[in-house]
């Protein structure tokens, strides 16, 4: 099974052992959870249905995750994948007769459906992030907390959790996503923003020098990015949450969540999109591409062609 | 007997439209269940186009949960009176 690269992802988050544990049994159990949603399963059995190791290992919680499974199934029936494109079929009905016996029997079908949605809790899924969330910060207090005493006076401590974040996003540029979130998150409810402001700082000082970042701007979505800079926005005081242009910002990221290309961005949004740009430029910041040019002029022109 | 609407999907098997919902965006969703194997079920969402309706799969897992949710809230005063 992928389990080396189980390993990877749980090491990224810091799974405790008994969680990693859990996770494995699940993944071995029931394969149709990619492993992203094991993990999230895990903590939320763990942690809002307060199973221990034992509970779940003993099959205490199979009820559960076969009911997820079942749902997994149906939302993997549902939802476009990764890498599949778009396809629009004509609606087109026929009408047909059923016995009463027969419409009874698919009215109960979708009873059981919203019985099993219920019982695992649907909306679940918000909890389960927000866990992720949580982790992710628990590793990298944990990595601030393993990090040696710098030698060079020069070098801070924001300057080395910097780094360990860099060096943990070039191994997994997902991370970086989940970082920008994350950060997103302390932003919104002030928990120890001025740390993360410095080592955002930093990162942007990386972003504009270090050619190590240009593989990770290569892979991640253009969502992130562009998350990346509403959350610089905030930090300067660019955008307050409860504005206008931050609703207009949300609106034009999550056009690019749903389809993450400048090319397919609406007219209106290409119009936010410059705006949005023009707000960070102000800032006087760039984000590095190459020498030449900076992300923020690439993306200005794609913008511009709109 | 009672007429359902059924479709053929790209899979080129035929799915009884079983149940109908309309979000508060506006968006209208499609519960589906096949009419030969009923293990196999699935959502769709439609979209308008200017020549007419077409459907298409989920964006991702967050919409898959909020139409859910749509379907629960739903059929929950349902199961309450039964």
């Amino acid at each position: 099974m992928a389990n080396n690269k189980m390993d990877i992802l749980l090491d990224k988050v810091n799974f405790n052992s008994d969680c990693r544990i859990v996770a494995e049994y699940i993944i071995n159990k029931y394969t149709n959870f990619d492993l992203e949603k094991v993990m999230k399963i895990a903590k939320y059995l763990m942690r809002e249905k307060k199973y221990t190791k034992e509970d779940i290992l003993t099959g205490k919680a199979d009820e559960y995750l076969a009911k997820s499974s079942i749902m997994q199934t149906i939302a993997n029936n549902s939802v476009r994948q990764k890498n599949e494109n778009v396809s629009e079929l004509k609606l087109r009905t026929k009408k047909e007769k059923l016995s009463r016996k027969e419409l009874q029997a698919l009215l109960k079908i979708l009873g059981a459906l919203v019985l099993i949605a219920s019982a695992i809790g649907i909306t679940y899924q918000n909890h389960m992030n927000d866990y992720f969330m949580e982790d992710v910060s628990d590793k990298i207090e944990i990595l601030a907390s393993e990090m040696p005493v710098a030698d060079d006076m020069n070098y801070s401590y924001n300057e080395l959790a910097a780094e360990k974040i860099i060096n943990m996003c070039i191994e997994n540029p997902d991370l970086f996503d989940v970082l920008v979130h994350d950060t997103y998150y302390k932003i919104n409810d002030g928990h120890r923003l001025d740390s993360f402001t410095e080592i955002w700082n930093i990162l942007q000082t990386r972003l504009a020098n270090d050619e190590s970042f240009e593989p990770i701007y290569s892979k991640i979505a253009n969502r992130t990015f562009l998350s990346y800079v509403l959350n610089t926005l905030m930090i300067n005081g660019k955008v307050d949450q409860n504005s206008k242009e931050y609703q207009k910002y949300i609106e034009l990221i999550s056009e690019f969540a749903k389809n993450p290309t400048y090319d397919a961005i609406s007219k209106e949004n290409g119009i936010v999109l410059k705006e949005m740009l023009k707000e960070y430029e102000e800032l006087g910041l760039k984000l590095y591409k190459d020498s030449n040019k900076t992300i923020t002029q690439e993306v200005k022109e794609m913008g511009a062609r709109k | 007997m009672i007429d359902v609407n059924v479709i053929t999907l790209e899979n080129g098997k035929e799915y009884i439209i079983t149940d109908t919902i309309v979000s508060d965006d506006q968006n209208k969703y499609l519960f589906l269940v096949n009419k030969i194997d009923n293990n196999d079920i699935m959502l769709r969402k439609i979209i308008t186009k200017d020549d007419g309706e077409y459907i298409t799969k989920l964006d991702n897992e967050d919409e898959f949960e909020e139409v859910m949710t749509l379907f629960v809230n739903k059929h929950r005063g349902e199961r309450n009176e039964k």
